[in-house]
């Protein structure tokens, strides 16, 4: 295996122009090029429980919008949200349990696998062949339950080809475990690539951060915050990142009972930080539900690290999973314009059984979104910044490779599809 | 109008924490609530939910400790959703020192999804 400092310079070292960030016209090229044709995370299995559970999303880089439900025999099916009839879309929600899909505009009603089933003034139709008029149909496959869709008439690649080569090894955590979650969401002024860079890299931490969870990181003796290791691939990229377990935050053991630093994380803030000090005393204990290090699988925390905090993992191109122990974050970024998306963000942590867990619980989450906050903080200011056109290129330090790899990615695949244009 | 006002007179908190009712302003039973309420505050105010409330922690949850979640009286839930309150605020008490996250993306454009499918009932 390659070191770090190898794989950070693999993809070179020049500057990334900055044009791919405002311009709308290479954002029609990734829509057509990249979103168009890759599977598109939607939603959790554990969303819908029983038949006639649906929910939409509106996928603008896709140009549409996807319902996804529950049938009658238990799997899951992806359509377009689009009557046969005369456009209309089916549901105007973003949610819901049914029997039937029904049409509000002249009442006609599908399935729940998609069929026409009902038409009013039926024998007004010459010759209407209701199986050729059903919804239509999008490309849906499940990884870990999580549901990707593709919206291509034919997936270049399956959703196992496009995840396995780099995700296989995290089969096993156990994410259906984690079935409390939290959503905020947030329509934000800037194109969303630049929002998903300021998430893969540690560099930023130690300013934006500063005032509240800087200290939760580990520091190398220089005082840097840098990643453990990192990993490019076809698509896809990790970071793995260390914590200090001195802090409530940075240690992902703390609530379980045979968390051995949990004394500590006690002892060093309780003065500076009652509330939290309290979150996690009160907290032990709080859930039934604990991992140690030994049984998680092999690709988590990779590198053994003892001080390990959390794995970043970008699945592409706009799925943000961050994975610890004891709870995962996941985040959606997407596109709504070349300067606009819709931050879509998610944790999920095991269900908690006590009021001390939950206060516990609550303290991670607000603790988070607020963290979150910081991080949206210089997004439409970078967006705005960007646009003046002041630069044309951003320098990058080895540890940021993860913002070269993202743009080398979409670059290459909007080549090949330029390219495939040109042969047919 | 707050919770306080709206039931003035009733029982409103668990047994032996009734001296936290000038509090219940911040019973809100939902994260929403509970982040609009924070940013609407005055720092010293959010001083005075916490110098309220964490003498009476200890208490608080070796009382609604036992019980479980799915199992406790709306007098329960008032007690339990102003110590959630406590969680919101710490923060800005710890990080912060002001009610707002510094130089922070304006928290109200970033609302919870109140009705996420897998969103906890508490």
């Amino acid at each position: 295996m390659t070191s770090l400092a190898a794989r950070c310079t693999a993809l070179g070292t020049d500057p990334v122009p900055i044009e791919p960030y405002i311009s709308p016209e290479f954002y029609e090229l990734e829509k057509q090029h990249v979103f168009k044709r890759t599977w598109i995370h939607v939603g959790r299995v554990e969303e819908l429980p029983k038949p006639g559970d649906y929910f939409v999303k509106q996928l603008d880089a896709c140009d549409a919008s996807i319902i996804v439900v529950r049938t009658r025999s238990g799997d899951l099916r992806a359509f377009h949200n689009v009557c046969s009839h005369r456009m209309n879309k089916i549901c105007y929600g973003s949610q819901g349990t049914t029997r039937k899909f029904f049409c509000k505009f002249h009442g006609w009603s599908y399935d729940l696998t998609g069929e026409l089933v009902g038409v009013p003034d039926e024998e007004c139709f010459r010759g209407l062949k209701r199986a050729d008029h059903g919804l239509s149909k999008v490309h849906l496959d499940v990884w870990q339950g999580f549901i990707f869709v593709n919206v291509a008439a034919q997936p270049p690649l399956t959703l196992a080809e496009f995840l396995r080569p780099m995700y296989a090894g995290l089969e096993g955590y156990p994410f259906e475990q984690m079935t409390s979650c939290y959503a905020w969401s947030a329509v934000v002024n800037c194109n969303w690539k630049l929002a998903l860079d300021a998430f893969q890299e540690a560099y930023h931490v130690a300013y934006v951060h500063g005032n509240s969870i800087a200290d939760a990181l580990l520091k190398t003796e220089s005082g840097g915050l840098r990643p453990l290791d990192g990993l490019c691939g076809d698509y896809h990229r990790r970071l793995s990142l260390a914590g200090n377990p001195k802090s409530v935050y940075g240690n992902p053991q703390a609530l379980t009972e045979r968390a051995a630093g949990a004394p500590e994380s006690v002892a060093a803030p309780s003065a500076a930080r009652p509330i939290g000090a309290a979150a996690l005393r009160f907290g032990r204990g709080g859930t039934n539900f604990a991992v140690t290090q030994e049984q998680l699988p092999s690709a988590v925390n990779w590198t053994r690290h003892p001080n390990w905090m959390f794995d970043i993992n970008v699945i592409f191109p706009d799925f943000y999973v961050s994975i610890r122990p004891n709870y995962y974050q996941a985040y959606n970024f997407r596109p709504l314009a070349h300067n606009r998306f819709l931050l879509d963000a998610r944790v999920y942590y095991p269900r908690m059984t006590t009021a001390g867990g939950r206060f516990y619980q609550e303290y991670m989450k607000v603790s988070l979104r607020d963290v979150l906050l910081e991080d949206l903080s210089t997004l439409e200011h970078n967006q705005a910044a960007c646009a003046t056109r002041a630069k044309t290129h951003m320098v990058l330090q080895d540890h940021e490779m993860m913002v070269r790899h993202q743009f080398a990615v979409i670059e290459r695949m909007i080549r090949q599809g330029q390219g495939e244009g040109g042969r047919r | 109008m707050s919770a306080a006002d709206a039931n003035a007179g009733a029982d409103l908190l668990p047994e032996g924490f009734e001296h936290l009712e000038p509090l219940l302003g911040w019973s809100i039973g939902t994260e929403t609530g509970r982040i609009r309420r924070r940013q609407a505050s005055t720092f010293a105010e959010l001083v005075a939910l916490r110098d309220g409330l964490l003498p009476d922690l200890e208490r608080i949850f070796a009382y609604l400790g036992p019980k479980g979640l799915d199992q406790l009286s709306p007098r329960d839930e008032r007690l339990l959703f102003l110590v959630l309150s406590l969680a919101e605020v710490a923060p800005a008490l710890e990080f912060y020192r002001q009610p707002t996250v510094i130089d922070g993306f304006d928290a109200l454009r970033f609302l919870p999804v109140e009705d996420a499918r897998l969103r906890p009932n508490i």
